[in-house]
């Protein structure tokens, strides 16, 4: 196994037991990336897809097959360990945001903190310091539905960056965005790539995709060979 | 300190849920308050009773002779038993078992004189150890009956408060003569005012005048006993006692002493085990009507919590994404609930301990006795609220707990 690969899949299916039929999400997925690129996982709707990214962020396990991060297994994790991993080492970004509804931009850029056990002072400080990075330092005490689609999004981002994880997901980060705002979202997980992290980008749309340095397709539940 | 933003949210959350977070607090508020109160009134109510009961002497028999029913060696039934003062005050010396007996000789309904004022009232005929039986004590200043007073047949007389008010107003009596068919008798003390709801024969305590039984032979010529008051040493032997009373006295009168209708008897240790269990069923009925009060309160607050579990799924969702725990989800609808009803109980406690004050300083029909906030009734019901807090917001927390976090995100992360 090459020590440089940083998140590995090996032999990954996923199954949703779905009445009486199965659907077969992920067919058997072999995926290695390595710690710092920008990937773009590009596939049509119902690929399988999120499913991918879910695994990869720990949210979901495999039906069968082997998932190791950082060279740990984490299919022998419990699930606090698995809560653990997501809290500090991940952030998700969702096509829908995914913010709460009755939160101030700042109380949701909080919300890692809080589980992360963090004093209350300190998660002030901390998530105003990532809304000012991501442009938002002049709406911290706006509730979601008093900001735009993209700055509701930069708020999710912030999120996800404010217990300084190295590894982003996003699913589908602008579909719900206009083209200008889409476009500076995906500048700004340029340069967050550009500091450092590892960025996994799911989409469907190829033009997107093409912004990134490595494109995985997938179809059906398989990855398509590049 | 991590669960304390978990509530500012919860408020937040509860503004959507007005009418139905006022129903449950209203749920909460009204059982805490029953529970609370009636549980109180019951104390008070039960304080009340039994102290009033106290009155007429704990654990005493008081005896009225009757008639034989049995024919005993050669004699008919229905001969009438007739008691002399001797014949009651050998039953002391027989059966050492007695704390005490004493014998009473009756006048109903007598004048009484003092000035130009009058009165008429029962005159009983007893002997010193009467006051302690029957908890007849002397307001400070006066005394009971003594020793003395019975060898020396003295006219002297112990009033009811009643009749001390009726007779003097009030002035001094303790020292006064006051006069009864002619003959004078100075007063020697006053009873202490009490709580009375029982009494025989004679009437309330407060109503009633004794003199020495050997003055009243003496001078109103009464001889026969109209009835006996007597206490066991020990109450456990009181039916014993009893029995044994019987054969003494058959002896004496000449009578088998298994007719027990020679005597009728009135034993107040019954009515006061009466009282207790009527009250400790009455107390458990109404806090059990408290307690079912509470756990509809419980069951609304369930119901919120539910609701908002199932009205937060992919805000469940998302906390469990960025890294939430089992434990942090369920403690948060935990907590929740809890601070819900800890709401209503307060609220509740502050009601009743309101309405306590108030019954407390206003006055009420004595009967009902003073509503107590005893700690052990707030006790219980915290205990209770914190109980029905946990059953409320177990359940819903333990299903927020265990969604799946993929499926409350909404597939595919939409
Ligand atoms: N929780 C679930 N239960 C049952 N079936 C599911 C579940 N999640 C996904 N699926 C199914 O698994 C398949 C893959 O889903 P997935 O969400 O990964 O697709 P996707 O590529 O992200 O699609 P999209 O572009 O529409 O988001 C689909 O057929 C979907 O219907
Ligand atoms: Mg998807």
């Amino acid at each position: 196994m090459d020590d440089n690969q940083f998140m590995v899949l090996r032999d990954v299916t996923k199954v949703y037991p779905m009445g009486d039929t199965d659907v077969q999400a992920l067919r058997g997925v072999n995926l290695q990336i390595r710690a710092g690129e920008f990937v773009a996982i590009l596939g049509p709707s119902g690929s399988g897809k999120s499913t991918i990214m879910h695994i990869l962020g720990c949210l979901d396990t495999p039906t069968s097959g082997t998932y190791h991060l950082d060279g740990v297994g984490i299919q022998g994790l419990d699930p606090n360990e698995l809560a653990e991993i997501r809290n500090s080492r991940i952030g998700f970004v969702f096509q829908s945001f995914h913010l709460l509804p009755r939160a101030t931009a700042c109380e949701n850029v909080e919300l890692p903190l809080v589980f992360a056990g963090v004093n209350a002072a300190d998660r002030r400080t901390m998530a105003e310091r990532v809304l000012e990075q991501v442009g938002l330092g002049h709406r911290m005490r706006h509730l979601p539905n008093e900001l735009s689609g993209g700055e509701r999004q930069r708020v999710a981002i912030a999120r996800s960056l404010v217990n300084g994880p190295s590894i982003l997901l996003a699913d589908e980060p602008t579909g719900n965005l206009d083209s200008r705002s889409g476009a500076e979202i995906l500048a700004l997980f340029e340069q967050l790539h550009a500091e450092g992290r590892t960025v996994i980008l799911v989409t469907h749309d190829e033009s997107i995709a093409q912004r990134t340095q490595r494109v995985i397709s997938i179809f059906d539940g398989k990855i398509q060979p590049d | 300190m991590r669960l304390l933003p978990s509530l500012v949210l919860f408020a937040r959350d509860l503004r959507t849920q007005k009418l139905r977070t006022f129903f449950a607090l209203l749920g909460i508020t009204w059982g805490t308050a029953a529970v609370v109160l009636l549980l109180a009134f019951g104390v008070g109510l039960r304080r009340f009773q039994s102290r009033r009961l106290h009155g007429v002497g704990d654990g005493i028999v008081v005896a009225w002779p009757l008639k034989t029913s049995l024919p005993f060696e050669g004699l008919p039934k229905g001969r009438p038993i007739r008691l002399r003062v001797d014949d009651v005050l050998k039953l002391a010396s027989e059966i050492p078992e007695l704390e005490a007996v004493c014998p009473e000789l009756s006048l109903w309904d007598q004048p009484m004189v003092y000035g130009g004022r009058n009165d008429r009232a029962y005159v009983g005929g007893v002997y010193p150890c009467f006051g302690n039986l029957r908890y007849i004590y002397p307001q400070s200043g006066g005394r009971f009956l003594n020793e003395k007073d019975i060898e020396q047949r003295q006219r002297v007389i112990f009033i009811g408060d009643g009749i001390k008010k009726e007779l003097f107003g009030d002035g001094e009596a303790v020292g006064e003569t006051v006069f009864i068919r002619g003959t004078g008798f100075i007063v020697i003390g006053v009873l202490q005012p009490k709580l009375q709801s029982s009494s025989y024969g004679s009437g309330p305590d407060d109503r009633i005048a004794y003199i020495p039984a050997s003055t009243m032979t003496s001078v109103f010529g009464q001889r026969d006993v109209n009835n006996f008051v007597y206490r066991a040493k020990d109450p456990r032997q009181q039916a014993f006692v009893t029995r044994r009373v019987y054969q003494v006295l058959a002896r004496i009168c000449g009578f088998d002493p298994a007719d027990t209708e020679t005597l009728f008897l009135w034993d107040a240790s019954e009515t006061n085990k009466f009282i207790f269990y009527f009250f400790l069923g009455f107390n458990t009925l109404l806090g059990l009507c408290g307690v079912f009060t509470l756990l509809v309160g419980g069951i609304a607050v369930a119901n919120i919590m539910y609701l908002l579990v199932g009205q937060k799924t992919s805000e469940i969702g998302i906390q469990i994404a960025v890294g939430a725990k089992r434990r942090h989800i369920l403690t948060q609808f935990l907590l929740q609930a809890l601070v819900l009803v800890a709401a209503g109980g307060v609220a509740g406690l502050l009601i009743s301990w309101g309405l306590t004050y108030i019954l407390g300083v206003v006055p009420v029909p004595e009967e009902l006795g003073v509503p107590e906030m005893s700690p052990i009734v707030c006790l219980v019901t915290v205990v209770l609220l914190g109980g029905i807090g946990l059953l409320a917001g177990y359940f819903p927390a333990r299903r927020a707990a265990s969604l799946d976090p993929v499926r409350s995100l909404g597939f595919g992360g939409l």
